[in-house]
C-alpha cells in the first residue's frame, strides 16, 4: 500500500498525517492518540466513533481516512475536559445520563453538531439528529431530557455553562 | 472492498481522465459507506468526487433536479411544494450515514436497490448521465431491466437526477421495513397517485428489496385505474399478479412471510399516496 500525506484541520489545529489508503478515519485518530473517538460496531450502527466533519456528525468506522483531506474535524477531544465541561457535558452529568460512559463522547459530539446548527431542537428534532447514536445503559430518557433541558435553557436565552 | 491508492477529481472531466487511466481498478467514491459492505477481490483505487460541484437540488420547469453528490440528509431537510423525497430519506439508516451518504451512490452502488431507487421508479425519474466522451444522456429505461443498469454505469457518471415536481391531486407514499434502523430494508414499497374527480386517475406502484431491481407492478396498477379514490380501495387489491414475481426473501423470512409483508406494504403506500393526493396528510 502506498502511504500519502493528508492534511486537515483537526480541533481547531491544521495537521498533517500519513495515511494507508484503506485506513479509516477512526483507525488514524486513534493512532495518532485521539482515543475518545470508540471502536464500536465498525458498520455505521452505533455512533459511539462519531466526529463531527465540517459541522456534520458522521460515523468515523464508514469515513476513508482521505476523506478528511481539507476539511475540519472535531472530535471529542476538542470539546470540554473533565475539569472543564462544555455545556452538553455538563447536561448530562446534571441528568444522570451517564453510566458506562462508552457512547458518551459519541453523543456529546451528535449534541454539539445538532446545537451548533439550531440552538433550540424540539423533541422530534432531537430524536431525528441522535439516532445515530446508540447507549445500552440509559434506556434514552435521561439523554433526550439533558437535550431537552439544553433546548429549553437556549430558548431562554441562557447559556449554560 | 480494499482501496489501494486514491486520487481526487475536482471536475467530471479530471474524474474521466483518471478512469481511464486506471481502467477497471478505478472506482468512484462520493460519501464511501457503501464500500465498506461492498466484496470484491479486486483492490481498488479510488476516485473522491466529493469535490465535484454536482450537488444541491434545482426546481427548474416543473422539475426538481438533484446533484449526484447531494447528501441524504440536504435531500431530508430539502422543503419545496411538491417535494417528496424527504420521506425517502427519513428512512434512511441514521443521521450520521445521511450525513455523509449521497444519493447518487444510493442509486448507483447499493446492492439491491431498495431505497431512493423505488420511489424514483413510481416518480418516473431519469438520471442524467455523462458518458466517456462527454456526451450528456438522459436515461429512464435505467429502472425497467438488470442489463441496461449495469452498462449504463460502467463507462458513465452520474451527475444529476431528475424527478417531477407533485402538484395538486397527486401524492405519494413510501415504506422500508427493516428489522434494525440500521439493517437492510427486507421489504420496500412506494406509490404515486393521481386523483380527478374523486378517482384514481393514474397510480404507479413499484416494490423493492425482496428483487434485484425495482419492480413496477403495471397489472396491480391497471386494476386500480379508475377506482374511487379511498383508502377502502387498500383491501380489494388483486394480489395475484405478484405470482409472476421471483421474489427473494430477506432477513430469514418465509416466502410466505415476505410476500404478506409485501402486500401489507403495498396497500399501505397506496393508503399513503391518496391520503396524500386528497391533501389529509399536508
Amino acid at each position: 500500500m502506498n502511504r500519502k500525506k493528508i492534511s486537515f484541520i483537526l480541533n481547531g489545529t491544521h495537521k498533517e498525517f500519513e495515511v494507508d489508503p484503506n485506513e479509516r478515519l477512526l483507525a488514524l485518530l486513534r493512532r495518532n492518540g485521539y482515543k475518545g473517538t470508540k471502536y464500536g460496531c465498525l458498520e455505521g450502527a452505533c455512533g459511539t466513533c462519531t466526529v463531527i466533519m465540517d459541522g456534520k456528525a458522521v460515523d468515523s468506522c464508514l469515513v476513508f481516512a482521505f476523506h478528511a483531506q481539507g476539511r475540519e474535524i472535531v472530535t471529542i477531544e476538542g470539546l470540554g475536559w473533565g475539569s472543564e465541561p462544555n455545556e452538553i457535558q455538563k447536561a448530562l452529568i446534571d441528568e444522570g445520563a451517564v453510566q458506562c460512559g462508552y457512547c458518551t463522547p459519541g453523543m456529546v459530539l451528535s449534541a454539539k453538531a445538532m446545537f451548533d446548527e439550531n440552538p433550540t431542537p424540539d423533541d422530534e428534532t432531537i430524536k431525528v439528529q441522535m439516532d445515530g447514536n446508540l447507549c445500552r445503559c440509559t434506556g434514552y430518557e435521561k439523554i433526550w431530557s439533558a437535550m431537552k433541558k439544553i433546548s429549553a435553557s437556549h430558548k431562554n436565552g441562557k447559556k449554560r455553562k | 472492498m480494499k482501496i489501494k491508492d486514491f486520487v481526487f477529481a475536482a471536475k467530471v472531466s479530471e474524474a474521466y481522465s483518471f478512469l481511464r487511466e486506471f481502467g477497471d481498478s478505478a472506482y468512484l467514491i462520493a460519501g464511501g459507506t457503501s464500500t465498506f459492505f461492498m466484496k470484491s477481490r479486486i483492490s481498488k483505487i479510488a476516485i473522491d468526487i466529493n469535490r465535484i460541484p454536482i450537488k444541491g437540488i434545482r426546481k427548474k420547469h416543473g422539475m426538481f433536479e438533484i446533484g449526484a453528490c447531494t447528501t441524504i440528509d440536504e435531500i431530508l431537510r430539502y422543503r419545496s411544494e411538491g417535494w417528496v423525497l424527504n420521506k425517502v430519506a427519513l428512512h434512511f439508516v441514521n443521521q450520521h450515514v445521511r450525513n455523509i451518504s449521497t444519493i447518487g451512490g444510493n442509486i448507483s452502488r447499493v446492492f439491491y436497490w431498495s431505497d431512493f431507487p423505488v420511489a424514483l421508479r413510481v416518480l418516473e425519474g431519469t438520471l442524467k448521465l455523462t458518458d466517456s466522451s462527454a456526451k450528456k444522456a438522459n436515461i429512464s429505461e435505467t429502472f425497467h431491466n438488470a442489463p441496461a443498469q449495469r452498462a449504463v454505469f460502467k463507462n458513465s457518471i452520474l451527475e444529476y437526477i431528475e424527478i417531477p415536481q407533485l402538484s395538486k391531486g397527486m401524492g405519494f407514499g413510501y415504506s422500508k421495513e427493516t428489522r434494525t434502523a440500521t439493517a437492510f430494508s427486507s421489504t420496500t414499497a412506494s406509490a404515486f397517485v393521481k386523483i380527478e374527480k374523486g378517482l384514481i386517475s393514474d397510480i404507479k406502484i413499484a416494490i423493492g428489496a425482496v428483487c434485484a431491481f425495482p419492480l413496477r407492478l403495471f397489472k396491480v396498477e391497471d386494476s386500480l385505474k379508475g377506482q374511487k379514490a379511498d383508502c377502502s380501495i387498500a383491501g380489494k387489491i388483486d394480489f395475484a399478479s405478484l405470482s409472476r414475481y421471483k421474489l427473494t426473501p430477506r432477513e430469514g423470512m418465509t416466502s410466505e412471510y415476505c410476500t404478506h409483508l409485501l402486500k401489507v406494504k403495498i396497500s399501505d403506500v397506496i393508503c399513503e399516496a391518496i391520503k396524500d393526493a386528497a391533501g389529509v396528510s399536508k
